[in-house]
């Protein structure tokens, strides 16, 4: 059974950011989130990957979060990426970058005087794709997974610095500080969570645990309110009830 | 041969289940995984560690960067600090980390928190939208403004921000449980899927037996004292 679920104004800007991108954009996909954040943002990973090869897209991905690569295989794999993309020319996984603050700052300056081989250990200078894109200037948008861990760090030294354009995909605790950084104008989109990943799918015309997940979750919540107000209920009758209330 | 594929699933299973179980009670399976949960965070960690180690240094300086030397002493510097008499050395690396992290920290904030965060709040005032943000950003601020003390008007205006505080903290408390749910039912879909179902299964039946046999248990203990 599908809810029906109307798409916020972080998720629609967002999505008209990416509709006006021209063909061949490259888009730097950073996974900085583990295995807990999965069930929010990681369906807005693969549904950003899957419009992505439909409209022509190139793709570095990327971790600051050292369980990152093991996410990015499991990306690649839902959404048959190996199978549908040319590894070097459409898409390039980097893996993990250590460093946090001071290692995003060196990558964005020159990446390939910070990074040499690529997750599977080619030399990034003999791919393709790596030979026109050295620095965040060639880079036409960041889509930050998160769930909170590495977002200011992109924002500060990537955005900030460089002016590269910003999407957050992140948890909905994250969201709630990602939010103003939309409303500045600083970052161009914000995937709220799981309601923010259903947006996305349903914009992107893809399908995935977002919209499953969020008729489950919208019953849920429903299911929490009765659950509130009967516990209430009861609360205030058991208190009329005891001795001394009347 | 081992399909390492399901086997991964299985346990998983096993050890999402076990983690559950401390919703009825703390006991020897929830234990076991929680020690192997922590024991496998702290060795992957330290692997990570030496890896980057590796990557960002000791692979450079084997390729004739030889100044890679000097992070690796420094880094080195901070375990000076389980001696009592060159504890003074550990200093320096800290003094630099604290520097790196000061100079990026008010390089990359000033633009992106100070300049653009403030101008945000320049809002042409309008409706009632602007209105709320303009006094949110003041009385929320004048809150943390400890120089003064909070007492008289002055406690009433920065009460209105401890309001909007609250109401913060109120919607990062539903996100967060909002987040929570999504985790359940993304675990659910997982356990209820083939063949992590069957894991379940058994494990629903094991809490099963031990809930009885400990209530049983309970019992003829009770009885006997009362005999």
């Amino acid at each position: 059974m599908k809810l029906p679920l109307e798409i916020s104004p972080e998720t629609q800007k967002g999505f008209e950011f990416l509709e006006s991108l021209p063909k061949g954009s490259v888009i730097l996909m950073c996974y900085d989130y583990s295995t807990s954040g999965m069930a929010e943002i990681h369906p807005s990973a693969d549904a950003m990957v899957q419009y992505g090869m439909r409209r022509g897209f190139k793709f570095i991905m990327i971790s600051t979060w050292d369980a990152g690569p093991q996410l990015i295989e499991w990306s690649l794999q839902d959404v048959n990426a190996y199978q549908k993309m040319k590894y070097g020319e459409d898409f390039v996984n980097i893996g993990y970058i250590p460093g946090a603050s001071a290692g995003v700052a060196a990558f964005a300056k020159d990446i390939h005087a910070f990074i040499k081989v690529d997750y599977y250990g080619n030399n990034l200078k003999d791919l393709p794709m790596m030979k026109t894109i050295t620095s965040a200037k060639d880079i036409n948008l960041i889509f930050h997974i998160t769930t909170g861990g590495g977002f200011t760090d992109w924002l500060y030294f990537v955005q900030g610095v460089y002016g590269t354009p910003m999407y957050s995909a992140a948890v909905a605790s994250m969201a709630t500080q990602a939010i103003p950084y939309f409303k500045s104008g600083q970052i161009v989109g914000v995937n709220n969570g799981l309601r923010g990943s259903a947006e996305f799918e349903m914009l992107t015309g893809t399908y995935g645990f977002g919209q499953g997940g969020m008729s489950s979750q919208s019953f849920a919540h429903v299911w929490a309110v009765i659950v509130i107000i009967i516990g209430n209920v009861l609360f205030y009758m058991s208190k009329r009830r005891r001795p001394g209330n009347d | 041969m081992i399909d390492y594929d399901t086997l991964g699933k299985l346990i998983g299973a096993m050890c999402t289940c076990a983690i559950l179980s401390y919703v009825y009670s703390e006991n020897p399976f929830y234990r076991l995984f929680e020690h192997i949960f922590i024991g496998l965070t702290a060795g992957h960690a330290l692997v990570m560690g030496i890896r980057n180690v590796q990557s960002l240094a000791f692979t450079k300086i084997m390729t004739g960067n030889f100044y890679y030397v000097v992070p690796i002493a420094l880094g080195l510097l901070i375990y000076t600090r389980f001696h009592r008499k060159y504890l003074w050395l550990s200093r320096y690396p800290y003094a630099v980390i604290i520097g790196i992290a000061t100079g990026l920290g008010m390089a990359g904030q000033f633009e992106s928190v100070w300049f653009r965060q403030t101008v945000a709040t320049f809002l042409n005032l309008t409706n009632i939208n602007n209105l709320i943000i303009l006094l949110g950003t003041v009385v929320c601020s004048l809150y943390f403004f400890l120089s003064k003390e909070q007492k008289g008007m002055y406690a009433n205006v920065t009460k209105i921000g401890r309001y909007f505080i609250m109401v913060f903290f109120g919607i990062s408390f539903g996100s967060i449980s909002m987040g929570r749910f999504s985790v359940m039912i993304w675990n659910i879909n997982i356990l209820t899927a083939d063949p992590q179902k069957y894991v379940v299964i058994a494990a629903l039946i094991v809490a099963a037996a031990s809930i009885l046999y400990s209530r049983r248990k309970k019992t003829v203990t009770v009885q006997a004292s009362i005999k």
